[in-house]
């Protein structure tokens, strides 16, 4: 497309999403808008850009852009290393935090296909497993050894590499989260993506990291695809929430951990502040931010303390 | 603004509570600009990080010489207090001009030094005489904060100063020629080869970085270039990295500026250094001189890369990829295939393709049968989709039967480019015993891409197959092709028994503008099962018949089904169907409805554009349920907006 | 292995030039424009020796010092403060703080180089 069409479709995807297209990411607008180009018979960029902007179906087409250009490639426990922080460092820390309360309220603020918050559903129902064998207090994700073995994994593929989880037991402290209240929400800025997330049904590129004993806890096989069972589903609600609306954000009160991972590299400088003054806003005290790992809040703010665990570095509310 | 109300907020801004304390201060602000100046300075010493914080915003948004005076004095308390107000400074200091220039003669040069720091990243050229008579400033510090605030805002009439200061202490010299560099008046460059000549190590180091900047480079590059062969490692990295950029910024034909023989040595060390800017330099370098020796120097570096450059390494093989093309050695790529790693062997595949290498057919297909990672064989299938000839293409056409289902989608993909009378019975044979939704639609749509009438004729052969899920995707496929000739068949299998075939039947039939159509979409929305009244009214939603406003408000929202109450909703409101307000309003307005389809009712009446639909609405803001209220907000905003929206156009 | 130090200080020019005289000391140096990124960077790579500036924005080197010395793991992690801030209250806060030695700039590269090499012998 030409430029000035680029910085168009860039003011308008900012102005309503605070997703940001510097100019070398031209390409992702070229190669992405093409099925949207032909859904709506538009023969030019700037043709679709005028639809965009006069026809009474632009809230309706704004939506199924914002999908077509923020696909994010994603799948169950992305970022291993966060994943133990998780486990081994902000979940103990939280248990012990809201002993009074046996409350647990986490967002997965960029959920995409939903991939992520069931990957969190699955690791709460681990812990909370009584009766689980423990030998040796293993914790249930095995920090070493990942970059693994090459056995074949499920989904008739040959050559997946086994699941970086071991043989899953409960955490170290067996089931301390039975009797918990704990909910996880999830939302994203593409309502694609949730319908997607809300069925709960994946192709074997997402499961390729999830091991067969947890495969086989969690999940069924229907028409090829593996489904997320019920009990797993049930602790997590879906709702469309766009980052940017600051004040839809802000009705997300009493946080105790976020995740937000790949979502704040769309974002300048500008809108990046923004949207984690409102987690600020929507966290309780001491409560916890993940942002992607190659992400970093250094030059946005100073109320969040970064924690280093597992190699990797998670945020604190101050 | 009344002073009690000023008063309970300042109150609740020195609350026990931090979270209290974080929301007044903004509330601060707004209410009474003057008086909540002093109240949140004080909010800058606060323990908690995020009062502090918001107490920040809060005085950067009021902004002003009054905030700029205030600041001031923090300059000198603790080291944490001083620099938030240093951060405040930097984005209100254009305002305070008048306070700030007057500290630049300050007995404490520390003060001089935060001052002439923040005049250089306002972004304010008034600062730029100023910061020129601070070079002369006693202390080194002063002087070299002052030159790289100069070099921030590109001051051209700083550079005979500037050059003046390169006898100076070692470290304002260093930041002397950066700023030289950020300036790029060519008018320095004399005194700069002079120092790349006679300088110490430290300042030939600045100067290379500084020349990779100028725009006249022809005068850099020769010089650089002599200075390679008797540089150290590190030097010659330095330089290669540094010439590189300048070739590339300014369009330099480096090829002709260089001896091959020579340079590609200085390149294969490139690509094998220790730092991912010198390799990316070295892959570039060998793009721009399009030597076939880079090929194999490339893809040796690039074994590496990915343990050694995680961050970076897409940017790297992307970069790689360019300049493979340029190299075109199709032997070394060939033999890259069986490289241990396997981005490499893709990337080594992918090029191979884009230079549509023949030779290359038979390796490309052994990938597919015998490799053993996903992506490699995908990217092999793509290759050979490229190169297009016929032993190729035979090869992608038996990867329809591979035991992988994301191979068989991409098989299908690649044929849907070079579909012609053999490719389809390959394709339909494959859709007739695909068990996988994901690559039965990859099929359809290549049989889709290039409407050869065999493909019509076929489809509508498969519409009485015994298998449902092949009678849905023949249905889908007739209606992506519209072909006349379709029309008559699907009409008559309507009542297929299968509700996920009837479905798609009445999506294909919902595409053609006839009467025809519309007369069997009605009856279909009488069908038992929902998903097909679903496919028939988002049909009949986007049709011109007089009857179908009429249609959408009766049947549509007394549908017993939520979904398609919802579509006939969505509907009604974009086609701006006034008599559907009341419906629309009973059902936004009840609470039994669940709340998806209550705010689509509610946008809906925002879309029918009539004052009679505000006062609905306005009620609905005050609605318990969080979405129902945040959608009539919004709806009322466009109701009452109109043509004032805001204009992402500007 | 060779050495590894942090360069800490929100002025990328000194970073660089900081950098360059510790290479001549024998160390390879990964950056960070303040405290924070300072810690981030820390939990991805071991270093040997942290030089960093006071006066940064959103973490400076004193609430950087005083985090790290609350960790056991950098409890004898050799910390320079290279400032330019010249108070003598500054240099005692920072000494309390627990840093290893704290420097005036602009520094030399000879002193630099006998600060660092006496620091991590």
């Amino acid at each position: 497309m030409s430029a000035p069409t680029f910085v168009g479709f860039r003011n308008l995807i900012y102005e309503k999403s605070g997703i940001y297209f510097p100019d070398n990411k031209k390409y992702v607008l070229d190669s992405r808008l093409a099925s949207r180009l032909a859904e709506h018979n538009c023969t030019t960029f700037e043709e679709y850009l005028a639809l965009l902007k006069t026809d009474a179906w632009r809230d309706k087409e704004l939506p199924a852009l914002f999908n077509a250009v923020t696909t994010n490639e994603t799948f169950f426990f992305r970022d291993l290393p966060q994943l133990q922080a998780f486990n081994d460092l902000i979940l103990p820390a939280m248990i012990k935090e809201n002993q009074g309360t046996k409350r647990l309220k986490i967002w997965s603020a960029a959920c995409s296909t939903g991939d992520e918050p069931f990957t969190l559903a699955i690791l709460l129902l681990e812990r909370g497993r009584e009766g689980a064998r423990s030998s040796g207090k293993e914790p249930a994700l095995a920090g070493s050894g990942l970059a693994g073995a090459m056995t074949p994994g499920a989904g008739g593929c040959k050559g997946e590499k086994e699941s970086v989880l071991a043989d899953s037991r409960a955490g170290g402290c067996n089931g301390d989260l039975g009797g918990w209240n704990v909910e996880v929400a999830a939302s994203d800025i593409s309502e694609a993506a949730l319908g997607s997330a809300r069925r709960g049904a994946y192709g074997p590129y997402a499961m390729r990291h999830v091991s067969p004993p947890l495969l086989s806890r969690y999940f069924t096989m229907e028409d090829g695809l593996h489904c997320v069972k019920p009990e797993v589903k049930r602790l997590v609600r879906f709702a469309h929430i766009n980052l940017f609306d600051s004040a839809r954000v802000k009705l997300m009160k009493g946080m105790d951990i976020i995740f937000c991972r790949n979502c704040l590299i769309y974002f300048d400088d500008k809108a990046k502040k923004r949207v984690v003054d409102s987690f600020y806003d929507c966290l309780n005290p001491r409560g916890y931010l993940v942002i992607g790992f190659s992400e970093s809040l250094h030059n946005v703010t100073r109320a969040f303390h970064p924690i280093s665990s597992h190699k990797t570095v998670v945020y604190q509310k101050v | 603004m009344s002073t009690s109300t000023f008063e309970a907020c300042l109150k609740r801004f020195r609350s026990t509570d931090p979270s209290i304390r974080r929301e007044s201060a903004e509330a601060l602000a707004t209410l009474d600009q003057s008086q909540a100046v002093n109240p949140l300075i004080d909010g800058l010493r606060d323990e908690n990080p995020g009062v502090q914080e918001a107490a920040a915003a809060a005085l950067i948004r009021i902004g002003g010489p009054r905030v700029v005076s205030s600041l001031v004095p923090l300059l000198r308390e603790d080291v944490g207090t001083r620099n938030l107000a240093l951060e405040v400074l930097e984005q209100t200091g254009s305002a305070g001009l008048d306070i700030l220039l007057p500290l630049l003669s300050h007995d404490d040069a520390n003060i001089r030094k935060f001052v002439v720091d923040t005049l250089g990243k306002l972004g304010d050229d008034r600062a730029i005489p100023p910061l020129i008579a601070t070079l002369q400033d006693r202390e080194p510090n002063v002087r070299g904060s002052a030159a790289e605030g100069l070099g921030r805002l590109r001051a051209r009439e700083a550079v005979p100063q500037l050059l003046g200061l390169l006898d100076d202490n070692e470290w304002v010299v260093f930041t002397v020629i950066e700023a030289l560099g950020d300036i790029a008046d060519p008018a320095a460059l004399p005194a700069l080869m002079a120092l790349l000549k006679d300088g110490s190590e430290t300042v030939r180091y600045a100067v290379i970085e500084a020349l990779g900047k100028f725009a006249d480079s022809a005068a850099c590059v020769k010089p650089m270039l002599e200075l390679v062969s008797s540089a150290d490692r590190d030097l010659r990295d330095l330089l290669t990295k540094n010439i590189i950029a300048l070739a590339g910024t300014n369009d330099l034909d480096l090829k002709s500026m260089v001896n091959p023989d020579w340079f590609v040595l200085v390149l294969e060390d490139a690509v094998q250094a220790d730092q991912e800017d010198v390799v990316m330099a070295g892959i570039r370098g060998f793009e721009m001189i399009e030597n076939s020796a880079g090929t194999i120097a490339i893809l040796g570096s690039l074994e590496g890369v990915g343990t050694r450059f995680q961050a970076r390494a897409d940017e790297i093989f992307e970069q790689a990829g360019r300049a493979l093309l340029r190299c075109a050695d199709g032997s070394a790529l060939m033999a890259a295939l069986t490289s241990p790693v396997e981005q490499v062997v893709s990337l080594a595949a992918e090029t191979l393709g884009k230079l549509r290498s023949r030779e290359a057919v038979q390796s490309l297909a052994q990938l597919i049968l015998r490799h053993g990672d996903r992506e490699v064989r995908r990217q092999a299938l793509k290759a050979l989709g490229r190169i297009g000839d016929p032993i190729a293409i035979r090869f992608v056409t038996s990867a329809l039967e591979d035991e992988d289902g994301h191979l068989r989608a991409e098989a299908a993909t690649v044929l849907g480019k070079w579909i012609n009378q053999s490719g389809i019975e390959p394709l339909c044979g494959r859709l007739i015993v695909e068990q996988y939704a994901d690559v039965r639609a990859a099929i359809v749509d290549a049989l889709c891409a290039n409407p050869h009438p065999l493909v019509s004729e076929r489809l509508i052969g498969l519409l009485d197959h015994q298998r449902e899920e092949v009678r849905e995707a023949a249905a889908r496929g007739l209606g992506r092709l519209r072909s006349p000739a379709a029309l008559r068949p699907l009409l008559d299998v309507t009542s297929d028994p299968s509700s996920l075939v009837r479905a798609a039947i009445i999506e294909a039939i919902g595409r053609y503008p006839v009467r025809a159509a519309f007369e069997a979409l009605r009856l279909a929305l009488t069908d038992d099962h929902e998903k097909v009244r679903l496919a028939s009214l988002v049909a009949l939603a986007v049709r011109q018949e007089p009857e179908i406003e009429e249609i959408l408000l009766v049947q549509g929202l007394g549908d017993s089904d939520l979904w398609v109450r919802y579509r006939a909703a969505e509907a009604l409101g974009v086609r701006r169907a006034m008599a559907a307000l009341p419906a629309l309003a009973l059902i936004a307005k009840s609470d039994r409805e669940p709340s998806f389809l209550r705010r689509i009712a509610v946008e809906a009446l925002g879309q029918l554009g009539d004052m009679r639909a505000g006062e609905t609405i306005s009620e609905l803001m005050w609605d318990h349920n969080p979405d129902v209220s945040a959608a009539a907000a919004q709806a009322l905003d466009a109701l009452q907006g109109g043509e004032q929206g805001d204009d992402p156009w500007k | 292995m060779p050495k590894q130090a942090l360069v800490v200080d929100d002025c990328a020019v000194t970073r660089k030039l900081v950098a360059l005289y510790l290479r001549k000391a024998g160390f390879g140096s990964v950056q960070a424009e303040n405290g924070l990124e300072a810690l981030e960077k820390l939990a991805q790579a071991a270093v040997d020796l942290v030089v960093t500036d006071l006066n940064m924005p959103r973490m400076d080197g004193l609430a950087l010092t005083k985090s790290l010395r609350s960790e056991p793991q950098y409890a004898r992690l050799p910390i320079v403060m290279l400032t330019t801030e010249t108070e003598e209250t500054d240099r005692a806060k920072g000494m309390e703080a627990g840093v290893s030695a704290y420097l005036i700039k602009p520094v030399t590269q000879e002193r630099l180089d006998e600060v660092v090499k006496t620091l991590t012998a």
